[in-house]
């Protein structure tokens, strides 16, 4: 883009100057209308305190830790060959690309204009790295912001597996991390958001994917008190594809919300998204999925369903589908189901001696492990494999 | 004979409609009894009044297991109780895997009854064995329960569990023979004897004669419109065949 590149400085000025206008998003925002945020405001979130004690990694693979939403170094382990660390500020072109796709009105300008430092991940072209890299968020007070920004560059012909876990006991987690994959790059990928109970976690996570790339992507969200996981993908070099699937888990009032927008710029890409959602309590979940076919994207392939199961009266789904296609040779669908346990299977477990809960139990495993099945890579799967069990006994 | 089933002036509703008016049955131990009838005539209200689903709601009358009401058991405790109810429409599940339900099942048996959990090589090893007698594949085993399985495949599955759940008093199959062909009615028949002894008791339920060809009945009921209008011994199920339900609802 031949556009003035802006220093970091510049940039955080610019985003602070976007966040003091715009506020936080209240019903009136279209984007945040069954997410409102303006609870939020009245509290000036200073940045969390450093110093919490790193917890036992729970995945195998080199691990950062980010603690309050920066980067720890003395707790994290050296990378691997192959992947390169960078701060934004030796880097500010990562800066400038993430700024550029965050809407001026959108609350990760908070993040942008409050975090004190950024990280460039930077993946060698053609390398190939089986191992996961695991991005470990902790740590924070419930009364402090963790903003992290983090810009995953993916070289071309290169595979990785990364996986995110979000554990911050922070009041306002804000990640913001970008995914820009070249030419064939292909990006295994998982985030699993287990924050405290009063968190409030609002993830922000922008790909772009040059011709021939793969990104899979997984977002299982069950923790913190309101859980907003936004991803904007755009399909941006023919034959890419995407698959963005998500689980999430509420109990309590707790609010979940997963945001996908995905844009299909180039002809020839596939997109696939599953959506899932388990409710219990009076939990609320929202799904907004908009998927955009540009003109000259002929011959795109999306795909979106989502399916929410209601295990209360008091629980409650918002799910918003919305295609806008301007191309005129295209496979598109998408499907919305929001329901509860079926009697009839209920039925059929009791009748063979199981008890009433635990065959509700094993039903809601069952649908949770649909989804989890959407996980390509083994090391992420078996990461998250035993959730699905934990929480249908729980639930 | 001492009665291990019996139906006692049943009487039952289904929201606001009174479906069963007064069935009298009783099933020896050893004994093997078929009800037939025409479509809405209560077969299947009956097979879930007496497996205890919800919302069949029993409004006179009483179901005797081994001389306990049933009245009070959900259907859970009932099958623990020794009765198996094989669906006339066996329920998808998708994503419940054939080893992990039939393992539960036991389980929850076990547990009932304060036994340890099934040994899981020795459980699996039973299930095949139990499966191959019914050409019931290993590839079927690793399925969701039902999903995607034919006609006949859901029918000796049910089968399958009728033998693995060691039914205790006996079963009740519900419409069995529906959707199988010459060759599967004949694995699960044989399936079904191999389940007949002097201890366990079933009710058939069918519409069609042909079932009772290859399990053959001690007694025959023809239901009609809720009531129990004529019993007889096998060869009022060739009746059945050769004239139809006409003649004999008129008769009631």
């Amino acid at each position: 883009m031949p556009v003035l590149m802006m220093q970091p400085e510049a940039i955080r000025e610019q985003a602070r100057a976007a966040f003091a206008e715009a506020g936080w998003p209240g019903r009136r925002s279209e984007a945040f209308r069954f997410t409102p945020l303006d609870g939020l405001a009245g509290q000036d979130w200073p940045l969390a305190a450093p110093g919490s004690q790193p917890e036992p990694a729970l995945l195998e693979g080199p691990r950062l830790v980010f603690d309050g939403g920066q980067l720890v170094e003395a707790a994290s382990d050296s990378l691997p060959e192959g992947w390169q660390l960078t701060s934004m500020q030796e880097d500010p072109a990562a800066l400038a690309w993430l700024a550029a796709r965050i809407g001026s009105d959108h609350p990760a300008q908070l993040a942008l204009a409050s975090a004190p430092a950024g990280w460039v991940l930077e993946l060698a072209a053609g390398a190939d790295l089986e191992m996961c890299l695991n991005l470990d968020f902790i740590g924070g007070q419930p009364d402090r912001a963790a903003p992290s920004l983090i810009l995953v560059r993916a070289g071309a012909g290169s595979r990785a597996v990364l996986a995110e876990q979000h554990r911050s006991t922070a009041g306002l987690a804000q990640p913001v991390i970008g995914f820009d994959l070249a030419a064939g790059a292909r990006l295994d990928h998982a985030k699993y958001q287990q924050e405290s109970p009063a968190t409030r976690h609002l993830g922000l996570s922008v790909a772009e994917l040059a011709e021939g790339s793969d990104l899979a992507s997984f977002v299982l969200s069950s923790g913190a008190a309101l859980a907003r996981c936004e991803t904007q993908l755009t399909l941006g070099g023919p034959k890419a594809s995407a698959r963005l699937s998500a689980l999430y888990l509420g109990a309590g009032s707790q609010h979940h919300d997963i945001t996908i927008r995905l844009v299909h710029q180039a002809p020839d890409c596939q997109s696939e998204q599953l959506i899932k959602g388990v409710l219990d309590g009076a939990a609320r979940g929202v799904f907004q999925g908009q998927i955009q076919v540009a003109q000259q994207a002929q011959r795109t392939d999306g795909q979106q369903m989502s399916r929410v199961l209601l295990l209360s009266r008091e629980a409650e789904a918002n799910t918003k589908p919305e295609l806008e296609i301007f191309a005129d040779d295209v496979a598109c669908t998408h499907g919305a189901t929001i329901g509860e346990l079926e009697a009839d299977q209920l039925f059929y477990l009791m009748a063979r001696g199981i008890p009433k809960e635990a065959a509700r139990s094993l039903l809601i495993a069952a649908f949770i492990q649909e989804a989890l099945e959407q996980i390509r890579n083994p090391q992420l799967a078996s990461w998250l494999d035993g959730v699905a069990d934990s929480w249908g006994k729980a639930g | 004979m001492a009665a291990l089933l019996e139906i006692r002036d049943l009487q039952a509703r289904v929201g606001d409609t009174d479906i069963l008016h007064g069935i009298n049955l009783t099933i020896g131990a050893g004994e093997v009894h078929a009800i037939m009838g025409p479509n809405g005539s209560g077969k299947s209200t009956l097979s879930y009044m007496l497996a205890g689903r919800e919302g069949y709601e029993i409004t006179g009358g009483d179901i005797l297991l081994d001389g306990v009401s049933l009245q009070e058991m959900e259907a859970d405790e009932r099958a623990r109780a020794g009765l198996f109810l094989a669906m006339q429409y066996p329920v998808e599940l998708p994503g419940v895997t054939v080893m992990s339900f039939l393992r539960a099942a036991v389980n929850a048996r076990r547990r009932a009854v304060g036994e340890a959990e099934v040994d899981q090589l020795g459980f699996v090893k039973l299930v095949r064995a139990a499966a191959g007698d019914l050409g019931i594949s290993d590839e079927m085993l690793k399925r969701s329960v039902n999903a995607g399985f034919s006609g006949g495949e859901k029918k000796r599955f049910e089968i399958l569990q009728m033998a693995l759940f060691a039914a205790l008093y006996g079963g009740v199959l519900d419409e069995t023979d529906s959707g199988l062909d010459v060759d599967a009615l004949k694995i699960v028949s044989d399936g079904v004897n191999k389940l007949r002894d002097s201890k366990r008791g079933m009710l058939v339920i069918t519409h069609y004669q042909r079932l009772l060809s290859h399990i053959v009945p001690d007694r025959v009921h023809i239901l009609s419109r809720g009531k129990i209008v004529r019993s007889g011994d096998k060869q009022l199920a060739l009746e059945v065949e050769e004239n139809g339900y006409a003649g004999i609802d008129d008769a009631a």
